[in-house]
C-alpha cells in the first residue's frame, strides 16, 4: 500500500502529513518541535503518527522533509566555526556588503552582522580579471600553509574569489588545496554554488552555504541513521528553497539549498489545486500566527527569484543578507494572527510587526497575553467561534479580548471598541494589500487576473476582504486549509535549477557559445535528476534566461525555446524579451539592442500526478450544514449582522449559499463577507466569488 | 500661483475621517512613491540610476502641497517641494494636457546642479489636474566642460551644461523630438540619459496612474480630507517632539577644506534655534560663494538642513510638506550656501554630507544624543576615455563609502552612507563594463577617530586604467581637515588621494582634474569618522576585539587607549595591571 509522508518542522510545530495514494486519504499530526535537537521531535513524531494511523514504517514508501534550521542557524548566528578565503586586497567585501540606508533618516542605522567578523577573513595571493586574465597566479604553497596555520581554529571554510563566476579555475584549485591539508573541513566553494556576478552577493552565499554545513550536515545523518536502524527502505527528500526536492547527500553538500525550505510547500500545493480546479494562475496566500506569505503563481508554476535576503531587519527590504539562489519567490509580511495591535500616538492604529508568536499568545488564549493580536480582533467581531476553537479543544474568551482592545486602541483613539477591532483588521488587510500589490507590480502582474488560494490558520478568514481591495475576482480556500503548508510536500517535483552568467549580445556567435553553456548545464541537471533517484526518460527540460536593454542593469526572465539555438531564433528571443518588458514596466523600446547575462535551466522528474480526492459534483444544501447564526461584524453591512454559521465537513460539493457567513472547521476559519457567494466544487473547496462591491466603500 | 482653489468642495471635517480610512490611505500614498522608485531603477540605463538609486520620487497634491516622498536621496527629497513650485508658478493648469511633462534643471530652482533632472507630470482624474507626479534623477552627462558634468573649475553656469527652467518637453507621453536632438546635440552620452529620462517617464505615469486610482476609488474629498490630515498630524508630531529641546542658539563653525587647486578653506557657520517648536537654521558667517562649481544653491542647503530636522525629531515618519513646515531656513544671499545665479555649482554633491554635520555639531549642543560624531568623507571620482576594446567613449563613475562617527550609543557602523542614499557599485561590474583593474577595496586600520565608543573607518580603493588618455576628475573632502569627534573623542584621520602608491607615489589635489597615462593607479583613502567620549573610558575588551578585527593596530590600543595585552599561546588578553597604570599616566 503506497503511503508517503511529508513533514515539516516549524517554529513552533513539526506538521505530518500522510498520503495513502491508493485511496487519496489525507491524515495529518502535529508534534511540538523540539528547538534544541529538532530531529528528536521528528524521530518520535514520526513513531506516535504511525501508531494513531496504525501503519508501520514499511508501509511508507516516501519520506519528504522541509525545515526551518538552515534559517534559523543564520538568524541565531549559531552556526560553525567558519572562515573565508577570499582574493588579496578583498577582505572587506562582507563587511562593506551594499551599504545603502534601508532607513533614511535613522542616524544610527545597524546593518546585519556578517556571517564572519573580519578576524576570520584570510586573504590569497591571487586574482583573474574579465580582461586581462590570470593577473596573479594562486599561490599554492602559500595557500597550503595558512591553511595548515587555522585548520584548528575552525570546522567549516568558504572560498570566495573574485570574476569566479566566469572562471573557476583558482576557487577549484584552492578547494583541492584544502581538501589535501585539511580533510575534515567542511569546504564551500562560491563557483559551485553561484554562477552569478557581484562578489558581495556571491560571496554572502557562500559563507551561508559554509556557515549552516555542520549543523545541516549531523542533523540529516541522524533522521537517516535512525530510519536506517528501523528497517526504512523507502525513499527520503529534502525540500529545497526552489521548491524542487533532491536527496539528504545533495543538500549535505550544498545546504544553503535549504535556507527557504520552510515556507516554499504551501506555493506549491496552491499551484497543485490551481491546476486541479482550471486556474493555471493563482496567487497563494498563507497567513499564519507571525507572517503572511504570498507568491503569484503563473501557468501553474511558482515564480522563483535569484536574490532575496535572510536576516532582514523588521522584513525592510536591503536590511538583510543577500543569497543568490533559485528560491520561490514569495513575499512574507509580519502580518498574521499573534500580530500586536496598539494606538500610536497620531491618531492612527498600528498592528505589528511585533508578534505575542505561540506563547503567550493572543489575549483570548488566557496564557498570559495582555496585548490585542489581530485573532482577538477576529475574535471581537464575530468570526471566530469561542465554544468551537481548535474543534473546541481550547477555550477563548471574548470579553478579555474586548477589553484588551477598548484599553489599548478603543479609549486612546475615542472610538467604538467594535469600530476598533475593524480597524485592527482592516489595517492588516490593508498591510497585506499594499504588499501583494507591490510585489504583484513589480513583476508585471495584474492581481485581478488571478484567482486566490486561501490557507494557514488565519488566511481563510481574511482572504475575500483582500479579494475585494486587490479587485481578485475568486477565493479558493482548500480542504485542511490549516495545514495546507505541509499538504504541499507531496507534490513537489525532483528539480534542479542551473545557471551561468555569460553577457553576450544576441548574435549567431553568441548564441553558439550559449549553445555550449547549455550542452553542459542540462547535462549536469540530467545527471544530478539521475542521481536523486528521477526518472531520466521523464526529464523536462525548461530554459530562461535573464536580459536586458544593453546599458541596463537590471534584467527581466524570458523563457527560451530549448534545443540548439541559431539565427532563426534571434527574433523569437528579441520580440518574448520586448513583450515581458512592456508587460512588466508598460512600455518597451525595440529599437534597443538586448543582451543576456545569466542563463538559466530547469531540469525535472516529474512527481507521477497525483489523485486529488473528488466526490460526485452534486446537488448538496447548504441548509444541511447549517449550524445557527452569529452576529458578525462587516463594514459594508454598517456594522453587525447576523451571519450564517456552517459546519466544513457538513459542507458537500454543490452546496451554495451567500454571505454574511462564516465556515467552521477545525483548523481554520473562512469568513464570506455580505454578497459574496460561496459554493462547493466537486474537490471540496470552498470557492468565493468575490462581489465587486469593494468594501470600504 | 496658477490657480486656486476658489472652487473649495473639501466638505469632510477632518474630525468625520476615521482613522482606518485615515491610514490605509496614507500607507498607499507613501507605497505609490516607493513603487515609482522600484520602475525607475529597474527600467535605468546608467549606473547612477540602476545600480546607485542615485534618484528621488514624490507626490503633490493639487495645490502643490508634497503628499508623501519614497525614501531615497536627502539632497532630491528636500528640494523637490521648490522644484514643484517653480513648475507651477511657470504653468498654467488650462495650458497641460493629460501625457504632458515638464523637465526641469535650473540649480537655481530645482536640487542646485545641473545634472539632476526633475521630470513633473500632472495628473488627471475627469479632465482636472488632481495632482503631480514627480521623479528626480542624477543624469551621467549634461555637457559642459569636463565628462561626468561635475568639473569643479567652472566658474559660471554657462560653462555646466546644458540648463532647463521648467519645459514641456513631453507631450501625449512621448518625448519631443526637439528635445531628444536638444539632447543628442549637448551631453556625451546621450543614450543613457534619454534612457534615464524614459524611466522617470514611466515611473511618473505609474505613480500617476496609482494616484487617480485611489482618487477614482474613494473620492477626492475623502482624498482631501486625507491630505490635510497627513500633513497636519506631521506637523504637530515633529512640532512635539522640538518642544521637548530645550530652547536656545547653538552656534557651530567648520571648514570646508578647499574647492579647487590653489584655493584656501571655506569657511561654514551656523546659528540653530530652537524656539519652542519652531527650528531655525541661520548661516549667517559663512563665506560668500567660491570661484568654482562647488557652492550650494538655497534649495541643496534646505534639502539638507530638512534632513538634519527629520533625523533629530520624527525620523521614520513618511516625509510629506507638515514636517517641513516648523523649519525656517536663512542664508545671507551670495553666500556659499545661497550663491545666486550664474554661479557655478555642478560639483556641489561634496558639500552635503559636510552641511549635515555642521548642523549637527550644533544640534549636539542642545540634544547630544540625538546625533553622532562627523562621518567618514565620501569619495566621488569619475574616470573617462577611450575603451580600448570597443573603441567607444567611457565614464567610470564610482562612489565610495567608509564608516559613519560614533555616537553616545555605539561604535560608528562600518561602510554605510551616513547623510545620503546610494549603493555602491560591485568590483566585478566596473572591471568587466570598463578597462579597470580594482587592486584592493579595504578598510583602513586606526583611521577612525578614538574615544569611549570608536569611529567607523575610512576606506581605501585604488583603480588602475588600462587605456590611454584617460582624465579623471577627483572630488574627495576631509583631506586637511578631520571628520571631528564628540564630548572628548577624537577626531577621524584625514583622507588623501595618492597617485601611484606602490612607485613615486604622489598625492593628488582632492578636487583637481588630472590626465592619466596608461597603467597609472590612482589610490583613494578616505578620512575615518570621529569618535564619541575619551578614549581611556573605552572597555579594553572592545579595545582587544578591534585589535584581534585589526580595526586598529596593538600600537594605536598602547598610545592612544592606553590598552596592554598579553601575548601568548592563549591568545590576545588585557593585561589589566599594566593597562591600568598606561591609562593613569596617559591620563596625567
Amino acid at each position: 500500500m503506497p503511503k508517503r509522508i511529508g513533514f515539516d518542522v516549524g517554529g513552533t510545530f513539526t506538521d505530518f502529513v500522510l498520503k495513502d495514494e491508493e485511496t487519496g486519504e489525507l491524515d495529518v499530526y502535529k508534534y511540538p518541535t523540539t528547538v534544541d535537537d529538532p530531529s528528536q521531535g521528528v524521530l518520535t513524531g514520526l513513531d506516535e503518527f504511525l501508531t494513531e494511523v496504525d501503519s508501520e514504517i514499511d508501509d511508507l514508501e516516501q519520506l519528504i522533509h522541509a525545515t526551518t534550521l538552515a534559517t534559523n542557524t543564520v538568524l541565531e548566528r549559531d552556526g560553525a566555526d567558519t572562515a573565508l578565503l577570499t582574493t588579496e586586497g578583498f577582505r572587506d567585501v562582507p563587511i562593506l556588503g551594499r551599504q545603502k540606508r534601508y532607513d533614511l533618516y535613522d542616524l544610527f542605522i545597524e546593518k546585519p552582522d556578517p556571517i564572519v567578523d573580519r578576524e576570520n577573513i584570510y586573504e590569497v595571493d591571487e586574482r583573474l580579471h574579465p580582461r586581462e586574465g590570470v593577473v596573479t597566479p594562486l599561490d599554492e604553497d602559500e595557500l597550503a600553509s595558512l591553511v595548515e596555520d587555522i585548520e584548528d581554529d575552525y570546522e567549516s571554510v568558504a572560498v570566495s574569489f573574485l570574476h569566479s563566476y566566469e572562471d573557476d579555475r583558482h576557487e577549484r584549485a584552492a578547494a583541492e588545496v584544502i581538501e589535501d591539508v585539511a580533510p575534515d573541513l567542511y569546504t564551500t566553494r562560491a563557483s559551485g554554488i553561484s554562477k552569478q556576478y557581484r562578489e558581495y552577493e556571491r560571496t554572502n552565499t557562500a559563507l551561508v552555504d559554509a556557515y549552516v554545513k555542520p549543523t545541516v550536515q549531523q542533523y540529516l545523518s541522524k533522521i537517516e541513521d535512525d530510519l536506517d536502524g528501523q528497517g526504512y527502505d523507502g525513499s527520503f527528500f529534502m525540500m529545497k528553497s526552489s521548491g524542487g526536492v533532491a536527496t539528504p547527500k545533495m543538500i549535505q553538500q550544498s545546504p544553503v539549498q535549504i535556507i527557504e525550505s520552510g515556507p516554499v510547500a504551501g506555493a506549491l500545493n496552491a499551484a497543485h489545486i490551481g491546476e486541479h480546479v482550471g486556474h493555471e494562475n493563482v496567487f497563494s496566500f498563507d497567513m499564519g500566527g507571525t507572517t503572511a506569505k504570498i507568491c503569484f503563481i503563473i501557468d501553474g508554476q511558482p515564480k522563483r527569484t535569484d536574490v532575496f535576503e535572510v536576516d532582514e531587519a523588521e522584513m525592510k527590504e536591503g536590511s538583510g543578507l543577500p543569497i543568490n539562489l533559485t528560491v520561490i519567490d514569495m513575499i512574507e509580511i509580519s502580518a498574521g494572527g499573534g500580530s500586536i495591535a496598539a494606538a500610536s500616538d497620531t491618531g492612527r492604529i498600528t498592528v505589528g510587526p511585533e508578534s505575542s508568536g505561540a506563547e503567550p499568545g493572543p489575549i483570548c488564549y488566557g496564557r498570559g497575553g495582555t496585548q490585542p493580536t489581530v485573532t482577538d480582533a477576529d475574535l471581537a467581531l464575530g468570526y471566530l467561534n469561542p465554544d468551537y476553537f481548535l474543534g473546541g479543544r481550547m477555550d477563548i474568551d471574548v470579553d478579555d479580548a474586548l477589553a484588551g482592545i477598548d484599553r489599548d486602541i478603543a479609549e486612546p483613539l475615542g472610538m467604538d471598541t467594535y469600530d476598533a477591532a475593524w480597524g485592527v483588521k482592516e489595517i492588516v488587510d490593508n498591510a497585506m494589500t499594499r504588499a501583494s500589490q507591490i510585489h504583484a507590480s513589480e513583476r508585471g502582474i495584474d492581481p485581478r487576473e488571478f484567482g486566490m488560494i486561501a490557507f494557514g490558520g488565519a488566511g481563510p478568514s481574511h482572504a475575500a476582504f483582500i479579494a475585494h481591495e486587490l479587485n481578485v475576482p475568486k477565493v479558493i480556500v482548500p480542504p485542511g486549509a490549516g495545514v495546507a503548508s505541509a499538504g504541499g510536500l507531496l507534490v513537489a517535483d525532483i528539480e534542479f535549477h542551473l545557471d551561468q552568467t555569460y553577457i553576450t549580445e544576441l548574435t549567431p556567435d553568441g548564441l553558439e557559445h550559449v549553445n555550449d553553456i547549455y550542452d553542459d548545464l542540462e547535462a549536469r541537471g540530467r545527471e544530478l535528476v539521475k542521481e536523486a533517484g528521477g526518472d531520466d526518460t521523464q526529464i523536462e527540460v525548461e530554459r530562461e534566461a535573464d536580459m536586458k536593454y544593453v546599458g541596463q542593469a537590471h534584467e527581466l526572465g524570458v523563457e527560451l525555446p530549448t534545443g540548439a539555438l541559431g539565427s532563426d531564433d534571434i527574433e523569437t528571443i528579441e520580440q518574448r524579451f520586448h513583450d515581458t518588458y512592456e508587460r512588466t514596466y508598460g512600455y518597451s523600446d525595440e529599437d534597443e539592442e538586448i543582451e543576456g547575462i545569466t542563463w538559466k535551466v530547469t531540469v525535472r522528474s516529474p512527481t507521477e500526478s497525483m489523485s486529488i480526492e473528488t466526490a460526485e459534483s452534486g446537488s448538496a444544501r447548504a441548509s444541511d450544514a447549517r449550524k445557527g447564526t452569529r452576529e458578525a461584524y462587516f463594514k459594508s453591512a454598517g456594522g453587525f449582522t447576523d451571519a450564517g454559521i456552517y459546519d466544513r465537513e457538513q459542507l458537500s460539493p454543490g452546496a451554495e449559499l451567500t454571505g454574511p457567513a462564516v465556515i467552521e472547521e477545525v483548523n481554520s476559519t473562512t469568513v464570506v463577507p455580505p454578497g459574496d457567494v460561496l459554493t462547493v466544487d466537486e474537490y471540496g473547496n470552498l470557492v468565493i466569488e468575490i462581489n465587486e462591491v469593494s468594501d470600504h466603500e | 500661483m496658477s490657480e486656486t482653489d476658489s472652487d473649495a468642495e473639501i466638505s469632510i471635517d477632518a474630525d468625520e475621517l476615521d482613522p482606518i480610512t485615515f491610514t490605509v490611505i496614507w500607507d498607499r500614498l507613501v507605497a505609490m512613491c516607493n513603487e515609482m522608485g522600484k520602475v525607475l531603477q529597474r527600467t535605468g540605463k546608467s549606473e547612477a540610476v540602476s545600480l546607485g538609486q542615485d534618484f528621488s520620487t514624490g507626490l503633490f497634491d493639487r495645490e502643490g502641497r508634497m503628499v508623501a516622498q519614497g525614501n531615497f536621496s536627502p539632497g532630491h527629497l528636500g528640494s523637490m517641494p521648490y522644484a514643484v513650485q517653480h513648475v507651477r508658478d511657470r504653468y498654467d493648469y488650462d495650458d497641460l494636457e493629460p501625457g504632458d511633462g515638464i523637465l526641469l534643471n535650473d540649480s537655481y530652482m530645482g536640487s542646485g546642479h545641473l545634472p539632476d533632472m526633475f521630470l513633473v507630470t500632472p495628473v488627471f482624474v475627469d479632465d482636472r489636474i488632481e495632482g503631480f507626479s514627480v521623479t528626480i534623477a542624477h543624469h551621467i552627462d549634461v555637457g559642459g566642460m569636463a565628462p561626468g558634468s561635475q568639473a569643479v573649475e567652472a566658474t559660471e553656469i554657462y560653462q555646466e551644461g546644458l540648463r532647463l527652467f521648467p519645459t514641456k518637453v513631453i507631450s501625449e507621453g512621448e518625448l519631443e523630438r526637439w528635445f531628444v536632438d536638444l539632447i543628442e546635440a549637448n551631453v556625451r552620452l546621450p543614450d543613457e540619459v534619454i534612457g534615464d529620462l524614459k524611466a522617470q517617464q514611466n515611473a511618473n505615469h505609474h505613480g500617476a496612474t496609482l494616484f487617480r486610482e485611489i482618487i477614482e476609488e474613494y473620492d477626492r474629498e475623502t482624498i482631501y480630507t486625507c491630505i490635510d490630515e497627513v500633513i497636519s498630524q506631521s506637523e504637530r508630531r515633529v512640532r512635539e517632539d522640538l518642544r521637548e529641546m530645550p530652547d536656545g542658539k547653538y552656534s557651530f563653525e567648520d571648514v570646508m577644506d578647499n574647492v579647487r587647486v590653489d584655493s584656501g578653506p571655506v569657511n561654514l557657520e551656523v546659528t540653530i534655534e530652537i524656539d519652542d517648536d519652531e527650528l531655525i537654521f541661520d548661516y549667517d558667517g559663512t563665506d560668500p560663494a567660491t570661484q568654482s562649481a562647488i557652492n550650494s544653491y538655497i534649495n541643496y542647503t534646505r534639502a539638507y538642513s530638512a534632513f538634519v530636522l527629520k533625523a533629530i525629531t520624527e525620523k521614520y515618519l513618511p516625509q510629506n510638506e507638515g514636517i517641513m513646515k516648523p523649519m525656517t531656513v536663512r542664508a545671507p544671499e551670495g553666500s556659499f550656501l545661497n550663491p545666486q545665479p550664474p554661479t557655478a555649482a555642478n560639483a556641489r554633491p561634496i558639500i552635503n554630507q559636510r552641511l549635515v554635520e555642521l548642523n549637527l555639531g550644533a544640534v549636539a549642543k542642545a540634544v547630544p544624543d540625538k546625533v553622532i560624531a562627523a562621518s567618514s568623507h565620501f569619495g566621488n571620482p569619475n574616470f573617462s576615455g577611450e575603451d580600448p576594446e570597443t573603441g567607444e567613449q567611457f565614464i567610470l563613475y564610482d562612489f565610495m563609502i567608509g564608516g559613519v562617527g560614533a555616537s553616545e550609543r555605539k561604535d560608528g557602523e562600518e561602510g554605510i552612507c551616513s547623510s545620503f542614499n546610494v549603493t555602491n557599485i560591485p568590483v566585478e561590474l566596473h572591471e568587466t563594463r570598463y578597462p579597470v583593474v580594482i587592486d584592493r577595496l579595504e578598510l583602513i586600520p586606526d583611521s577612525g577617530g578614538a574615544g569611549r565608543h570608536r569611529g567607523g573607518l575610512g576606506l581605501r580603493k585604488d583603480f588602475t586604467l588600462f587605456a590611454e588618455n584617460v582624465s579623471f576628475t577627483n572630488l574627495l573632502e576631509r583631506t586637511e581637515s578631520q571628520p571631528w569627534g564628540l564630548e572628548g573623542g577624537e577626531g577621524g584621520d584625514s583622507g588623501q588621494t595618492v597617485l601611484n602608491p606602490d612607485d613615486e607615489a604622489e598625492e593628488l589635489h582632492p578636487k583637481g582634474q588630472f590626465e592619466l597615462e596608461y597603467g597609472d593607479t590612482v589610490s583613494f583613502q578616505l578620512s575615518g569618522g570621529g569618535g564619541y567620549g575619551d578614549p581611556l573610558e573605552r572597555d579594553p575588551e572592545a579595545v582587544r576585539e578591534d585589535v584581534v578585527k585589526e580595526y586598529i593596530t596593538v600600537e594605536e590600543a598602547h598610545d592612544v587607549y592606553g590598552v596592554v595585552f598579553h601575548d601568548d599561546e592563549d591568545g590576545l588578553r588585557v593585561d589589566e595591571a599594566a593597562t591600568e597604570s598606561r591609562r593613569s599616566e596617559l591620563a596625567a
